[in-house]
């Protein structure tokens, strides 16, 4: 046992984790970090061209159209999974007749591939023969019958509203498992105070879920930058390119239009925006933690 | 031959032969170089055949080392959408018993990414289909087997229908085979025609016009396009032509011409007039090829731009017998030929040049194109599938059953020039900006020159 628990050890025991870390991730991380500095076609010998690739960014409308799409599915997403699967694992934890389908109803989209989710909420929402304009159709609401996909305005709020149904299950048993670590005699407490149902929510569960609401904020920013199955198949990214998200744009540049040095620079640009939106709001809410502990 | 305009049992396919010599020659792009004689080929296809007979005696007696070749392709079922490939692939391992072959099939652009990766780990598989210019690319690196000398020793190049030899060549060395003969434009189901007033194939852009209107009048959808599949627009690269691509081309290269002349801002002008006036599918953006291909065998539309990769599944619909075919619209305000068809040579397959640092695997893979060109393999594709063949044959057809073929044959037949496809002269970024730029015309996402301005733009950071 003393060996087991020596440094050597430890390090001897994590060496695999760390060999295939390193292979499957930091390596090829590296190796994109050069490529976006060469011009690049996939074959042959990679140009070296600096910091062209960055720059060339800048005047990309399809890259601007495609991160201030990723941005808007980023800040709708959040909000609409932050707000909802909280508010679903509250019903997930109230103890009724159904409890245990409405759980496996609310979970089922996350196990459903990402490819097959695509093709059903194509269906759904488009906007000549799918189920949603059909339906706002024959209740006369024929002004909320909009071009949910396909074209240059609402793509982005149908991915967020797709990608938030595929995410919800997830996200909310996550706060269901952080909601039932809370103890019970907070409740109580509070209810001898004099505390109602929302004032127990709002002083007791959200402060003490606080940890739960960063893991699911930072999962939500990472899952955003990955989207990309939904968008190649509910929108194949049009049209031209005007509902493209950053990892779909960047597969459309590396391998349809064959230009692997710049779509190298893109995959840096997302990987660098996920980290420094992951890290920025664990940031902002450790130092909201530490003042409000001070 | 003298052939009289409805027969009603047999054409000869010899004539695709006669044609393909002359849209090889006429071709402006990939004009073969030592084009042969009528005669020559003629006897040449003697040789070559008494040649294949040989081998096959060869590969019956001494076939004792298994071989097994990796063939990957560029549609995803290869049983339904290459048919002729999966027959030709079991007569010839019925031929040569020793040698297998494991083919398998993606979606065309999953199947360019995937070949792409594998040049990266050196495991491409021994032979496979790319485009023109990503073979020429993987050539120059390196990766492809140079066939030169072999497509002469096994005798292909006698078998290949003249305009198809040296299909993919690097100063001057082949490096692929041609898949498929290139022939694109318009099929129309003649029924919707008739219902909607119109008496004949429209040849210029105003009388395409009138029966776009026509159509729409009896509320006929003209023209079922799929933008989802940006590449399937090929009908619109001869409309390109008519601009005056090929003439363009190497000051474009040059940059001494730009995408935004007035020629090609005139092709995104009336690309944009044909959405205007309603011509396209209401929701082109939410459909790919395969939806819109769907529409047009479901009879809810008039019109589907496609090639001659198509003929099967037309032939094998209820509405074979309504389908016509034509070259899509000429345009009266352009100084350049308007008569011109894309004829040509269409995607390649290759050897990879790590399958032929074995020899018998070469020998294999070179056994098996000397049959797929050869007379077994082109009467399979010819008669069994109702393809277009890449090398000669003097069988016959039914038009009756195969009344698509028969009117492919008929426009391949016709005396406009044949023209090798756009894509095919551009680097793919290129090209697939131009494929972008034409659908965000035909979806309102671009006007003309902003269209225009988005494959200059491409086209500029390459010279």
């Amino acid at each position: 046992m003393y060996w087991l628990s020596t440094k050597r050890a430890k390090a001897f025991m994590l060496l695999p984790t760390l060999l295939i870390y390193s292979i499957f991730i930091i390596i090829p991380v590296f190796i994109a970090v050069y490529y976006s500095f060469t011009e690049y076609t996939g074959l042959g010998k990679a140009k070296f061209t600096g910091i062209s690739n960055y720059i060339r960014m800048f005047g990309d409308k399809l890259f601007l159209i495609a991160l201030r799409n990723t941005l808007l599915v980023l800040v709708l997403g959040t909000v609409f999974l932050l707000v909802g699967s909280f508010l679903v694992a509250h019903i997930m934890n109230v103890n009724f007749t159904g409890n245990a389908f409405f759980k496996m109803i609310i979970f089922a989209p996350y196990v459903i591939a990402p490819i097959i989710i695509g093709i059903i909420w194509g269906y759904i929402l488009n906007p000549n023969y799918g189920m949603l304009n059909s339906f706002l159709r024959s209740v006369g609401l024929d002004g909320l019958a909009i071009e949910w996909i396909g074209g240059t305005k609402w793509s982005p709020l149908s991915l967020a509203l797709v990608f938030t149904w595929q995410m919800l299950g997830f996200h909310a048993t996550i706060f269901l498992s952080g909601i039932k670590a809370i103890p019970g005699e907070m409740y109580e407490a509070c209810a001898i105070d004099g505390a109602n149902g929302f004032q127990k929510v709002l002083f007791v569960t959200i402060p003490m879920l606080k940890e739960t609401i960063i893991i699911n904020t930072v999962l939500i920013i990472t899952g955003v930058f990955k989207i990309y199955e939904l968008v190649y198949q509910m929108t194949g990214g049009g049209p031209a390119h005007q509902s493209e998200l950053l990892t779909s744009y960047m597969y459309f540049t590396v391998f349809t239009s064959r230009r692997y040095g710049y779509g190298m620079s893109i995959a840096v640009v997302i990987l660098t925006l996920s980290i420094i939106g992951s890290f920025a709001y664990i940031r902002i809410v450790a130092r909201k933690k530490q003042e409000g502990g001070a | 031959m003298r052939k009289t305009g409805l027969m009603k049992k047999a054409i000869s396919i010899l004539s695709i032969a006669a044609l393909l010599l002359a849209s090889g020659c006429g071709a402006k792009q990939t004009e073969p170089e030592g084009s042969q004689s009528q005669d020559s080929v003629d006897g040449a296809v003697q040789e070559e055949q008494s040649a294949s007979e040989n081998e096959k005696n060869a590969g019956q007696e001494a076939g004792t080392q298994e071989v097994t070749i990796h063939f990957s392709e560029h549609v995803a079922n290869i049983e339904a959408q290459e048919p002729h490939m999966m027959k030709i692939i079991q007569a010839f391992e019925e031929t040569y018993p020793n040698i297998h072959i494991e083919i398998t099939g993606k979606e065309v652009s999953e199947h360019n990414t995937q070949m792409t990766l594998l040049a990266g780990e050196n495991n491409l598989p021994d032979i496979f289909w790319l485009e023109q210019t990503p073979a020429k690319e993987f050539a120059q690196n390196g990766y492809l087997y140079d066939l030169t000398d072999a497509l002469n020793d096994y005798g292909i190049n006698n078998s290949l229908l003249p305009g198809l030899v040296n299909s993919c060549t690097v100063d001057g060395r082949d490096y692929g085979v041609p898949s498929e003969v290139m022939m694109v434009g318009f099929f129309y189901n003649k029924e919707l025609f008739e219902q909607a007033g119109i008496e004949k194939a429209p040849v210029t852009y105003e009388e395409f016009t009138d029966a776009v209107n026509k159509l729409k009048s009896s509320g006929i959808v003209p023209l079922t396009v799929g933008a989802q599949d940006n590449y399937s627009i090929w009908a619109f690269e001869t409309m390109l032509a008519r601009y005056g691509f090929f003439e363009k081309l190497e000051d474009l290269n040059a940059g001494n011409v730009e995408w935004t002349n007035d020629d090609f801002i005139h092709y995104f002008e009336k690309v944009e007039e044909m959405r205007d006036n309603g011509t396209f599918t209401e929701d082109i953006a939410n459909i790919g090829y395969f939806e819109a291909k769907e529409r047009f065998l479901g009879g809810n539309a008039a019109m589907f731009n496609t090639g001659a990769w198509d003929i099967g599944d037309f032939e094998n619909s209820d509405m074979a017998q309504n389908i016509g075919f034509f070259w899509g619209p000429t345009f009266s305000d352009s100084e350049y030929p308007q008569q011109i068809g894309i004829k040509a040579s269409g995607g390649v397959y290759v050897v990879s040049a790590k399958a032929a640092e074995d020899p018998a695997l070469l020998d294999a893979v070179m056994k098996f194109w000397q049959f797929y060109y050869g007379e077994e393999g082109t009467r399979i594709i010819a008669e069994d599938t109702s393809a277009l063949p890449c090398s000669q044959y003097n069988g016959t057809i039914d038009t009756q059953a195969h009344p698509v073929l028969a009117a492919m044959i008929t426009a391949l037949n016709d005396d406009w020039d044949a023209v090798t496809e756009p894509f095919n002269s551009m680097s793919t970024t290129v090209a697939y900006g131009y494929f972008d730029a034409t659908f965000g015309v035909m979806t309102g996402v671009y006007t003309p020159q902003e269209a225009a301005q988005y494959v200059e733009d491409l086209h500029m950071a390459e010279r």
